[in-house]
């Protein structure tokens, strides 16, 4: 049979009890910079302003926030729905083309009109946003394809 | 692509679902094939084909814009 790259189905399940935590988490950083916690940690910085390959203390904050972000709506994107078959698998790929281009869409215009300060805000929202707009119209597209009229 | 897979189900008198579970995809991929939606894959178009007991040709034809 076809090769899939796609999770087991309890992973979407854990992609959507987790992703509301952290997408608070961020929503919070972004607007007042706001953290919930500190974590002061050992990290190996392989690139800082002035140093290479440098194990130095940093508050790993954003960094749980960004992971958790970005791996909890892989998670809902990314795992088997539990009755997949073909029609779900072309749904997935419709959503991830739609997303993709709606997305680049979206940077171009944001690159085009948006200047100062405000763009560093752009370059942060745009890390997450062909994953966040795939989460949304795949969803949509398979609530959608559920709810297809039972005409038999 | 057209097909007369309503009309096969209804000789078998066998629901979506039915045929759905027999097929292992969904109920609304079958809803969708019969609509002319969506067009199935070979594998499952000659999956059909096996449980029918029917030539291919006999339940997909293409369509005048194929």
């Amino acid at each position: 049979m076809k090769q899939t790259y796609l999770f087991p189905p309890v992973f979407k399940r854990i992609g959507w009890i987790i992703f509301p935590l952290f997408l608070i988490m961020g929503v919070a950083f972004l607007f007042s910079e706001y953290s919930f916690f500190e974590l002061e940690c050992k990290v190996l910085a392989i690139i800082n302003d002035d140093s290479y390959f440098e194990v130095m203390q940093d508050d790993i904050y954003e960094e749980i926030m960004i992971v958790g972000l970005i791996v909890s709506m892989i998670f809902i994107v990314f795992s088997k729905e539990k009755d997949e078959d073909e029609y779900i698998a072309q749904i997935r790929m419709y959503s991830l083309v739609w997303s993709i281009l709606i997305g680049s869409a979206l940077l171009l215009l944001a690159t085009v009109f948006v200047y100062g300060l405000y763009y560093m805000t752009v370059a942060f929202l745009n890390m997450f946003l062909i994953l966040f707009l795939f989460v949304i119209k795949f969803n949509i597209e398979l609530y959608k394809f559920r709810r297809t009229g039972r005409d038999q | 692509m057209t097909n007369n897979l309503r009309v096969e189900r209804a000789i078998k008198n066998i629901t979506q679902q039915q045929l759905a579970d027999e097929l292992k995809v969904s109920r609304q991929t079958i809803n969708a094939i019969e609509l002319g939606k969506y067009v199935p894959s070979t594998l499952l178009a000659l999956k059909i084909a096996r449980y029918f007991q029917k030539p291919l040709e006999e339940i997909f034809s293409l369509g005048p814009e194929d």
